[in-house]
């Protein structure tokens, strides 16, 4: 398997939730090239600036604004991005949502560390795939 | 330079839109300390008892993270919490509503208008809220308020010191829409006194970096 340096950008303007989920991806992804960005603003015109074929970690809402509506123009921007949106809460309506504007997968944030593991290698092995494809 | 009130009455967003955007925040908003709780803990806890090798989140400093983030997330929260029982309590507290000069209503303060004896009008209102937002917005010392009028309404323009945040809606739609921004801000306060206002069917708008209040005229009120 390649573990080359895996390029992921977590964007959560939830302070604690970023570091959290940083200590889990060193844990599992000691390989992961991890950026953390936790102020909202101008969110987007910061992400175009991301490093190439990164996995973004982002949270659904930022700065009170749902992040849904940034994906499409990302992904215009830079189609070599695989964007994981990621909700304290989502319903099935806001997955499909998610889902169309073409993030590469949409979960609810576990509350357990265990549930992040899961979550985070899921995704992981998503962007792997997507990336060798 | 002051500008002059607008004369058209806003129209209020529906309580429908409120309580949805409510119930989104709330399932939200709140899960989101919630979570940062049970994750904090369990980092402590596996700093006490830690789990296999391919898993282990590095302990040097976990626990000083979990701490902090034990104390933040529980702040939040309390903010959050705090923030919806001043909205619960705008909604319950007891009105006394009373036909008064606008002169007495805003004794203390420079009035300004183009409006023929404005002063003289008599609004029907309950007047705590009022000067509340008058306090909230300027401050102990007197504030220069804008009058206007139209055929069914004396239009206050209330200045603020402070810069208000640029709204999408009215501030309960906004805190309502987002309890994580705004909670414990000025955005707070005034969904509190849009509330209590909107109870005795009193219009409020942000704009321009003041807070319009549109109070009925009481009938017979001088013209």
């Amino acid at each position: 398997m390649n573990q080359g340096a895996v390029p992921v950008v977590i964007v959560d303007d939830e302070v604690d939730h970023a570091i959290i989920i940083r200590r889990v991806l060193a844990a599992i992804a000691p390989y992961a090239a991890v950026d953390v960005m936790t102020d909202p603003h101008a969110v987007e015109d910061r992400l175009i600036q991301a490093p190439p074929r990164a996995l973004l970690l982002m949270d659904r809402m930022l700065a009170g604004r749902q992040s849904i509506d940034l994906i499409p123009g990302l992904l215009r921007a830079r189609p070599d991005l695989s964007i994981a949106l990621l909700s304290a809460a989502l319903s099935d309506e806001d997955r499909k949502r998610a889902l169309a504007a073409g993030a590469v997968a949409a979960a609810e944030k576990p509350g357990t560390l265990d549930g992040w593991r899961m979550l985070l290698r899921e995704l992981l092995g998503l962007h792997r795939a997507r990336s060798v494809a | 330079m002051t500008a002059s009130p607008p004369s058209a009455v806003p129209k209020t967003e529906s309580t429908e839109d409120i309580l949805d955007a409510l119930l989104f925040s709330v399932s939200h908003d709140l899960r989101s300390p919630l979570l940062t709780l049970s994750l904090s803990a369990e980092l402590i806890r596996e700093a006490v008892d830690p789990p296999p090798a391919a898993n282990r989140v590095d302990q040097a400093g976990n626990t000083a993270v979990a701490l902090d983030a034990l104390k933040e997330g529980a702040a939040d929260l309390e903010r959050m919490l705090s923030a919806l029982t001043t909205v619960s309590r705008a909604r319950r507290r007891e009105q006394e509503i009373r036909t008064l000069p606008v002169r007495v209503l805003l004794g203390g303060h420079v009035v300004s208008s183009n409006v023929e004896h404005a002063e003289g009008l008599t609004v029907r209102v309950d007047a705590t809220p009022v000067r509340e937002l008058i306090d909230r917005l300027c401050g102990e010392d007197p504030a220069e308020i804008r009058l206007g009028r139209t055929a069914t309404h004396v239009v206050l323009r209330i200045p603020s010191r402070a810069d208000l945040p640029v709204l999408d809606g009215s501030p309960l739609i906004a805190l309502a829409r987002s309890l994580q921004l705004w909670a414990g801000t000025i955005v707070e306060d005034l969904a509190s006194l849009q509330l209590q206002l909107a109870r005795q069917a009193v219009p409020m708008e942000l704009a321009e970096g003041a807070v319009y209040v549109w109070l009925p005229v009481s009938a017979g009120s001088s013209r």
